[in-house]
C-alpha cells in the first residue's frame, strides 16, 4: 500500500470519441498519429516519467496520456496563458503545487524531491503560501520549465498528485476532476466538481468549458489517448 | 476416517481452492493493476458517438 490515494479509473469512461470538424479521434490516421505520438513521448522522455511516476505513485500511462494531450511530446515554449513545455505548467500552478503541498496533500516532499526542485528552482526554498511569487520567481520558474524536460515532467506529475489528493474522496481519487482541473484550474473548478460527478455528466454540462470537456474525451473517450495506450 | 476420505477431502479443499482463483480471475479480467491504483478496461456494445462538443 502506497503513502498516496488510490485511483480507479475506467477506460474509455464513455462512449463518444473526440471529433472537431472533420478531425476525429475514431480516424485510422488520427489513431496511427496518435499512438505515435505516445510512443515518441515513452520513447523521448519515459526515464524522467518511470522516475517521477514512482515518486508520486502515479502509473507512466497517465503520464504519457497527459504529455500527449497537452503539448503532444513537443517541449513548447509559453503560450499566452504562460504553460509551457511538455506538461504545459504554469509558473503560477508550480508555485501553488510547492508551496501549499503539505495542506493539500497532507505529508511533506520527499527529501528526494525537495531537493530536485531546490536545486532546479533555488527561490522555492522560501516559497510562502501567503505571499503571491514575484516577477523574478515567475522567471525562475518559467525557464526552468522550458529548460529541462525532467523538471517539466516533475512538476506536472507532482501537480497530478496533488490534484488527485485535491480531488479525493474516501479512499479513492477522481481523474476526471483531476483533468478538468489540470486544464482550466483548480481554483476556476473546485466549486463545481464537487460530489459525485460522471465524465458523462460532466462532457454535456456547458458550464464547463469547452476545452476542457474536449480535454477530457481526448484522455477518457473512446481512442482517446488512456484507450488507445491500454488497447495495446 | 480412512485413507479415501482423506484423500476426497484433500482434492475436495484444492479443488475449491482453485475454483475460487478461477472466478476471481474471470470477475477482475478487465480489471489491471497500474502504479497506485487500477484501470477498468470497459467495452461498449454500440459504436461511439462522434459528435462534436458545442459551446
Amino acid at each position: 500500500m502506497g503513502k498516496y490515494t488510490t485511483l480507479a479509473i475506467k477506460v474509455p469512461d464513455v462512449n463518444r470519441s473526440f471529433a472537431q470538424g472533420n478531425y476525429k479521434y475514431s480516424s485510422p490516421e488520427v489513431i496511427k498519429g496518435n499512438k505515435a505520438i505516445m510512443d515518441s513521448v515513452y520513447k523521448n522522455f519515459g526515464t524522467f516519467i518511470n522516475t517521477w511516476g514512482i515518486e508520486f505513485e502515479i502509473d507512466d500511462s497517465i503520464i504519457i496520456g497527459f504529455i500527449s494531450t497537452e503539448s503532444g511530446g513537443k517541449n513548447a515554449p509559453p503560450n499566452q496563458f504562460d504553460a509551457t513545455g511538455l506538461m504545459q505548467m504554469t509558473p503560477n500552478t508550480v508555485w501553488e503545487v510547492l508551496s501549499k503541498w503539505k495542506t493539500i496533500v497532507g505529508s511533506p516532499l520527499s527529501n528526494k524531491a525537495t531537493s530536485f526542485f531546490n536545486k532546479e528552482i533555488p527561490s522555492s526554498k522560501n516559497y510562502n503560501p501567503n505571499v503571491l511569487p514575484t516577477t523574478a520567481v515567475k522567471n525562475e520558474i518559467r525557464l526552468a520549465l522550458q529548460k529541462n524536460p525532467e523538471f517539466n515532467i516533475a512538476i506536472g506529475t507532482a501537480n497530478l498528485r496533488w490534484l488527485l489528493e485535491a480531488f479525493k474522496s474516501g479512499n479513492t481519487a477522481d481523474i476526471n476532476k483531476v483533468m478538468v482541473s489540470y486544464n482550466a484550474g483548480y481554483y476556476a473548478m473546485r466549486n463545481k466538481v464537487k460530489g459525485n460527478i460522471t465524465t458523462e455528466q460532466i462532457i454535456n454540462n456547458k458550464s464547463f468549458p469547452l476545452e476542457s470537456r474536449g480535454y477530457l474525451l481526448k484522455m477518457l473517450g473512446v481512442n482517446g489517448f488512456l484507450d488507445l495506450w491500454f488497447k495495446k | 476416517m480412512t485413507k479415501a476420505q482423506k484423500i476426497l477431502l484433500v482434492v475436495g479443499i484444492l479443488g475449491i481452492a482453485f475454483g475460487g482463483f478461477v472466478l476471481a480471475k474471470y470477475l477482475t479480467r478487465n480489471v489491471r493493476k497500474i502504479r497506485g491504483g487500477t484501470v477498468t478496461l470497459q467495452t461498449y456494445d454500440a459504436p461511439p458517438s462522434e459528435e462534436p462538443l458545442s459551446e
